[in-house]
């Protein structure tokens, strides 16, 4: 039943050029990602991926929704102040720009989010799989957040108070879209210090997705997080910042950036899932420190290395931030080499936050 | 009888705590109160906490009442909450005073 549009695609079976993406060398393995991306293959791939990964082949609408080409399929919803996902579609995929600034931002921010894992990771939408990009914004009354709920990125408008529009940032948006990907590669379990990571990778993400929009090499992005979300009332640069953890906003009403930039500093709390948007901090930092060591393009080698971390077999559900940073030396050494730059960067950023000693 | 909520997480992980005393509100709030924590049905959500949910960013909640010597407490994701608790956590944080 394959349909072979590249005949070259064709003489190696979906598990070879899994096997070459995963284990090969940069040119080899760009090259099989693109295959196995244009190949129909791709589906019987991903069931002898998830064979590997212990989980089952996936099933349902969405794994019978991939198209031929790699393309987003967003389908953007109104929630009209109510909390309801299923809301009036309000723009889907291709159609033009609807003049509500919530909708086109949801739309755009999600076209640029999929390019950026397509383009730098070969990687068709949430699940690899080619799953639409729903999209709900003005949900809620006064709804000061942003959120995935398993199967949708939500944004709320804000409450006009303290926090604004959450679709103004693109790294928001990012940052949701990345909680898909972890969750289906991952499976993070949102607690403690596995919870802090699966905040963490979605800071990375979102903060990647605008460092490339942008053009911006890792010593000339701002490296914030939500920095156009704040009401203008509000003292700060953002909400989150991976270059300096806690000094993102200093203000009489919301108070002080609570973020640790080092173990020493680790809050227990069994608030926010036992602080998973504060200890994040922590491994932000390293991967700050990591991206600004290697230099150019965070995405291209920091980037990677996280990526490739997040799909590694070695990472469990409840992993904390020590056994994640192993991983990451590992994917690095494997990659790079046992005594490449690349590691020492990775090695140092850990080491900069008390993770690594 | 005194209620207090802390709502933490979402997205920019702020916490905000607000609490409310019915002895402290007018009577026909007061009223009000009583009637939605007698709807929450906390009894049985205080025996089922924490009420864990899904995705990401969501918002917990942290729901203590306390008349006399007797004290419930209920931890809620935002997902995992129900209507009839939500409005009782709602109407807590818009109204009552902070701490």
């Amino acid at each position: 039943m394959s349909h072979c549009r590249n005949p070259l695609h064709c003489l190696l079976s979906p598990q070879v050029l899994q096997s070459i993406a995963r284990n090969g060398e940069e040119p080899q393995r760009d090259w099989a990602i693109r295959a196995l991306n244009t190949d129909h293959s791709i589906r019987l791939a991903r069931v002898q991926n998830a064979k590997v990964r212990g989980g089952g082949p996936r099933e349902g609408a969405d794994a019978l929704a991939v198209k031929a080409t790699v393309e987003p399929n967003r389908i953007i919803r109104d929630a009209q102040g109510q909390e309801d996902v299923s809301g009036k579609v309000v723009r889907g995929e291709g159609d033009g720009p609807t003049g509500d600034e919530a909708t086109d931002e949801a739309y755009d921010g999600l076209g640029d989010t999929f390019a950026f894992f397509h383009e730098v990771h070969g990687r068709n939408s949430i699940d690899d799989e080619g799953m639409p990009l729903r999209g709900v914004v003005h949900f809620g009354e006064q709804y000061p957040n942003a959120f995935w709920d398993g199967k949708r990125m939500v944004f709320g408008d804000g409450d006009e108070k303290i926090l604004g529009r959450m679709t103004r940032s693109l790294d928001v948006i990012g940052h949701e879209l990345g909680h898909g990907v972890t969750e289906d590669e991952a499976g993070l379990e949102y607690l403690g210090q596995s919870g802090a990571l699966n905040e963490h990778l979605s800071d990375v993400w979102g903060s990647l997705v605008k460092q490339r929009k942008n053009n911006q090499k890792a010593d000339a992005a701002d490296w914030l997080i939500g920095s156009e979300v704040w009401t203008p009332e509000i003292e700060g640069d953002a909400l989150r910042s991976m270059k300096a953890p806690g000094e993102a906003y200093d203000d009489p009403l919301v108070g002080k950036d609570p973020q640790p930039a080092h173990m020493r500093d680790y809050v227990e709390t069994i608030e926010d899932n036992g602080g998973v948007h504060i200890n994040s901090g922590i491994p932000n930092h390293a991967f700050y420190t990591t991206a600004t060591k290697l230099g150019g393009f965070a995405w291209e080698t920091a980037g990677r290395i996280w990526y490739e971390t997040v799909q590694h077999p070695s990472l469990k559900t409840t992993t904390g931030f020590v056994r994640f940073a192993q991983i990451t030396l590992r994917v690095a050494q494997r990659r790079y080499g046992k005594q490449s730059g690349e590691v020492t960067a990775v090695e140092e950023g850990w080491k900069q936050v008390g993770v690594l000693d | 009888m005194r209620i207090e909520v802390t709502r933490s997480g979402g997205f920019a992980g702020l916490t905000v705590r607000a609490s409310l005393d019915t002895a402290e509100l007018e009577p026909e709030d007061a009223q009000e109160l009583r009637t939605l924590v007698e709807h929450a049905g906390l009894d049985e959500l205080s025996r089922r906490s924490p009420l864990r949910g899904t995705g990401a960013d969501r918002f917990q909640y942290d729901l203590t009442v306390t008349e006399g010597e007797r004290q419930r407490r209920v931890v809620a994701a935002e997902a995992a909450a129900p209507p009839e608790l939500r409005a009782l956590l709602e109407r807590v944080l818009r109204s009552g005073s902070a701490g």
